[in-house]
């Protein structure tokens, strides 16, 4: 053993190169898999942190608890931690504009609140009950500030009610100011003698098994409602329901595929080769006397000597590259990044670097393994004499290489053909190689192009909504505004929200039979709607009311289009939206529709007093241009020429702006009432994080190229230092050096052909894969990245053959032969 | 006829403290037909003077003429052209391409020349050789003396001034030795070829028309 040991360090020792060449196998591909694994607990971590920065963190609300029931649930097994937040009340805050906001008042324990997402900005958190810390969003356009002192009007009934009853009146100082991600109105009290309602926020020990944890306390504690954080539940269970993010842990996981395969082959590769280049000395090692046994503790051990410091280094600098990576993202994009977090923080675990590292353990294990079996099939004079691996088969040259390839193509081919196994390694290379660049490549076109279509859904970049609320001079002035691009305009026949008279200006269907039934909706005596359970059917004195919404031309012919409906078949007829936009694809119950009318069939109602009737062409979750997406309500769209005597009034427009910032301003201007949204801000983020998308995707192709090329390099430097001798033998018997490197050019031709072939066949279908399964999207044949396969393997391929066979040149022939014969 | 001209050959390997002067003025002559053993000890500079005359290796002074024709006047690409046509070498450890068969290995100098292979001229030499029916086989499938012949072959197909033979027999059993060495000599009596053979052993040395001693790089006897 003494023996072996010894002649493992001084081969180490006295092959510097060789070695070099193996750590770097080793270190780059741990270095590989360590970064990408950091990588996706970051990104998992900040999906997460973005979300709990802003909400808080817990899986579910159990609302009005009472306070035994709260020390029950205490001591559930399955519950980890249990947040009491008390409502005290509903309160009214006027603002300097005349404008009144409703402002809800909370109390919870200062722990309680940095859990749940509440930040102070300025100022401390209220200890006492008369201490009171407002919103940033509550206390913006109003008088008060930090130390003033604020007597409240405060409703102790339902926030949503809206009349404000059993009042009661409270004087507090205000000490600070926080924020919460929604920018809802609200208020944190120090202490809650007398509260409205208590909630409890639960947090459980293991979210995995949620689907059986959750129903389970539901049916025990919900006594009015409950609220699970389906965001999180899913993120941290895995449990995918959201398609964004199905689709980037499905790129995610392509990427990991590729990584590790191209880390195992790294790896494998670099220990080949060192073994190839020690086949000699294995086999003296073996003529003298040495068990197989041996041979296979000095692989192993050499294996165990080079991953002590191969994988320690390489986790070193995966660690190293992440931070640099952040670092130059976070200057780049970082303001722009995630909502209420400003910077991409790497997130260091020890499980990615404990994956990274036995993943290498495991890897090189195997390659040492596969290494060990090679050496102990060694037949001790074969590989002295150096003709293992070639089979005698009868090989025909074909016609065409010998006419105009000459001698070099003839020997390059017999080559490539006799001595299958030397090449093995090096195709096998440029095959993962063009394999992974093909499919990386086509992942990242393809993750973009979903990206570019989900960011420009919209086509409009200020939306106005409660326009019906302007008078005549203020609607001029809204429709003169100079910098509207494009617009896209919706009527509303009536406001349910904003009428006083509820039915006004709907379509009042009598026939209570079309509303589908489902647990939302119910009928109590005489065909009346029960008022407090009807779902989102607005259903008044026995007659559901549905919204009819009109849209001027442009918009209403753009919409046909997108539903792909014949714009000449569409006289009269109406377009039911009647399915929420994710319904299409998922059977609940939350997804029921509300009406049971079909395609074809016919609405009837009563319009202001008059029969109308409307054909349904087409029943749809799609919501045209300019009308809000954030309403459930089902509505029936038409075209405005159609219906010019409805009295249908201008409600809400989507404006292309150019400079939306200042529009947005222009319009706030016109009438503090209207409801304005500017989506550039958000378009603005959505893009920033569509260029990091980019970035880091091709951040890891080029990690990923980077290492395919010194992997590829080390093989060919490596086979073509085997063959020196071979080289040496045929300029020795009058080789020219022409003939020499046409030989050799021939040869990386041949075998990049081959590599090229097989490569691109499995990166096409890589790439279909890729399109039909992780993005859904339609497969194209992504020739940009075989062209740029091609002429990179062939000029690479060229490059090392002649840089390695330069090194060769300078050799003497003799020395050559002679080196290779002692 | 004068076939092979050396004049004043030196070598020296290494500079400085590391000098070894390999040949030291070494001159003499080869006529056609001849066949000259090389004697000396390990050392003696034998494989350098023989690899000087193949032209596979550039000496640091003297010239070598080879049907009057100075061979170190040319640049490499000549050179290697001037070895494929003009010499033909054979190794102790025979050294054929691994992957090309006894039959390719033997034609490697035609085809390198992009000559038409003569098949009678072939299957003639493979008879000489012995090689008949081993023609489709590997090098790695052939004993010693196969190879070795096979190496021969090599050496004869394009008909060299010159055949420069280092240690043919180094590597063989006196049995298999002792054909090499016939089968030399049957070239040289039959095809009037030129050889010049390195050998250790005196016996073999012996079957030559002429002897040249080496002793630290000089021509110390021609017998």
């Amino acid at each position: 053993m003494r023996a072996v040991k010894r002649i493992v360090f001084k081969n180490l020792k006295l092959n510097k190169k060789r070695t070099f060449g193996t750590i770097l196998g080793i270190t780059l591909s741990t270095m590989l898999i360590c970064t990408v694994l950091i990588l996706f607990f970051s990104f998992y971590h900040i999906i997460i942190a973005s979300n709990t920065n802003s909400f808080g963190y817990y899986h579910m609300k159990v609302g009005s608890i009472h306070k035994d029931e709260l020390e029950t649930l205490k001591l559930n097994r399955d519950i980890k931690e249990v947040y009491p937040v008390f409502s005290i009340g509903v309160s009214e805050l006027e603002t300097n504009k005349k404008e009144i906001k409703k402002v809800l008042i909370l109390s919870m324990d200062e722990d309680v609140s940095k859990h749940l997402g509440y930040k102070l900005l300025d100022g401390k958190y209220p200890e006492t009950e008369n201490e009171i810390v407002f919103s940033t969003h509550c206390i913006k356009d109003t008088l008060y500030n930090i130390g003033d002192t604020i007597t409240l009007n405060i409703n102790m009934s339902d926030f949503k009610s809206e009349e404000i009853s059993k009042a009661v009146q409270k004087t507090y100082k205000i000490v600070g100011i926080a924020e919460y991600g929604e920018g809802r109105p609200y208020a944190l009290v120090g202490d809650a003698k007398d509260y409205m309602a208590m909630d409890a926020y639960i947090v459980l020990k293991d979210s995995r098994n949620y689907k059986e944890v959750l129903p389970e306390i539901e049916n025990k504690y919900c006594n009015s409602f409950c609220q699970q954080n389906e965001f999180i539940l899913q993120m941290e269970s895995f449990d995918f329901e959201n398609p964004n993010i199905k689709i980037v842990f499905g790129i995610g996981s392509a990427i990991l595929f590729i990584v590790l395969l191209m880390s195992i082959f790294s790896i494998r590769n670099a220990f080949m080769i060192s073994i190839t280049e020690q086949m000699k000395l294995y086999g003296m090692l073996r003529s003298v006397g040495a068990t197989k046994r041996q041979l296979k503790k000095s692989v192993i051990l050499e294996g165990l000597l080079l991953s002590i410091i191969g994988i320690p280094v390489g986790i070193m600098f995966g660690i190293l590259l992440i931070y640099l990576l952040f670092f130059c993202v976070n200057i780049i994009v970082g303001e722009y990044y995630f909502e209420n977090m400003k910077y991409l923080e790497v997130y260091l675990s020890i499980y990615p670097i404990l994956i990274a590292s036995l993943l290498s353990i495991i890897n090189i294990y195997f390659s040492s393994s596969s290494a060990v079996r090679k050496v102990k099939k060694i037949v001790p004079i074969e590989v002295l004499k150096n003709s293992g691996g070639i089979t005698s088969k009868n090989i025909k040259v074909p016609k065409w290489i010998r006419k105009y390839m000459k001698i070099g193509g003839t020997i390059a081919y017999k080559n490539l053909k006799r001595s299958k196994k030397k090449y093995r390694a090096t195709i096998v290379s440029l095959i993962i190689c063009v394999f992974s660049f093909i499919l990386a490549n086509s992942l990242i076109e393809g993750a973009l192009e979903s990206a570019r279509k989900r960011f420009h859904i919209k086509d409009y970049n200020i939306f106005v909504q409660n326009i019906h609320l302007l008078n005549q001079e203020e609607l001029k002035q809204l429709e003169n505004l100079n910098d509207i691009h494009t617009s896209y305009k919706a009527y509303y026949s009536g406001y349910l929200y904003h009428s006083e008279n509820k039915s006004d200006g709907y379509l009042e269907i009598y026939d209570l039979s079309k509303i589908k039934s489902n647990p939302y909706f119910s009928i109590i005596q005489d065909g009346e709607c029960d008022p407090d359970n009807q779902g989102y059917i607005h259903c008044t004195s026995g007659h559901a009311n549905l919204l009819i919404v009109a849209l001027d031309n442009k918009t209403y012919q753009r919409y046909l289009k997108e539903l792909k409906l014949d714009a000449h078949k569409m006289k009269k007829k109406g377009i039911l939206i009647d399915l929420l936009p994710s319904c299409e694809q998922i059977e609940s119950s939350q997804c029921e529709r509300d009406y049971v009318y079909q395609e074809n069939d016919i609405i009837e109602g009563i319009y202001h007093g008059e029969k109308m009737s409307f054909e349904v062409a087409k029943v749809t979750s799609t919501i045209p241009l300019g009308v809000t997406t954030h309403e459930r309500s089902s509505k029936l769209i038409v075209a405005l020429s159609d219906y010019p005597d409805m009295n249908l009034k201008l409600h809400s427009i989507g404006i292309d702006a150019k400079n939306p910032y200042q529009t947005y301003e222009d319009i706030m201007k016109i009438n503090e009432k209207l409801d304005v949204y500017n989506y550039a801000k958000e378009q603005r983020r959505e893009l920033s994080f569509f260029y990091l998308l980019q970035l880091l995707l091709y951040c890891f192709l080029f990690l990923i190229g980077g290492i395919a090329v010194i992997n590829i390099f080390n093989t060919i430097t490596s086979n073509v230092r085997l063959r020196q001798n071979e080289f040496a033998i045929l300029k020795s018997i009058g080789m020219t050096q022409k003939e020499f490197h046409q030989m050799i050019v021939l040869e990386a031709i041949f075998y990049s052909v081959k590599s090229l072939i097989i490569g691109i066949g499995f990166g096409i279908l890589g790439s279909f894969m890729v399109s039909n399964y992780i993005l859904h999207e339609k497969f194209q044949i992504p020739y940009s990245s075989i062209l740029i396969s091609i002429i990179f393997i062939f000029l690479f391929v060229l490059l090392v053959m002649h840089y390695s066979l330069s090194k060769i040149g300078k050799q003497n022939i003799i020395e050559t032969i002679r080196n290779e014969n002692i | 006829m004068e076939i092979l001209k050396v004049e004043n050959l030196t070598k020296i390997y290494g500079k400085e403290e590391n000098e070894v002067i390999a040949l030291d003025h070494v001159s003499f002559s080869i006529e056609k037909g001849e066949f000259v053993a090389i004697v000396g000890a390990s050392g003696s500079g034998k494989s350098t003077l023989l690899h000087l005359i193949g032209g596979v290796d550039r000496p640091t002074s003297g010239r070598v003429y080879i049907e009057g024709k100075d061979i170190y006047d040319s640049d490499d690409d000549k050179l290697a052209i001037f070895r494929r046509r003009q010499v033909g070498l054979i190794y102790q450890f025979y050294n054929l391409i691994p992957i090309l068969n006894v039959e390719e290995n033997i034609t490697l100098p035609l085809d390198l020349d992009n000559h038409k292979i003569e098949k009678e001229k072939l299957e003639e030499l493979l008879k000489l050789l012995g090689l008949e029916n081993r023609k489709k086989h590997l090098p790695n499938e052939l004993s010693g003396g196969q190879q070795q012949r096979t190496s021969i072959g090599r050496a004869l197909i394009t008909n060299p001034a010159l055949i420069l033979a280092d240690e043919p027999t180094g590597n063989l059993d006196s049995k298999t030795s002792d054909e090499i060495v016939h089968l030399l000599k049957k070239a040289n009596k039959e095809y009037k070829q030129t050889i010049i053979m390195i050998t250790h052993n005196l016996e073999i040395a012996s079957c030559a028309d002429r002897i040249i001693k080496l002793e630290d790089g000089k021509v110390i006897e021609v017998k």
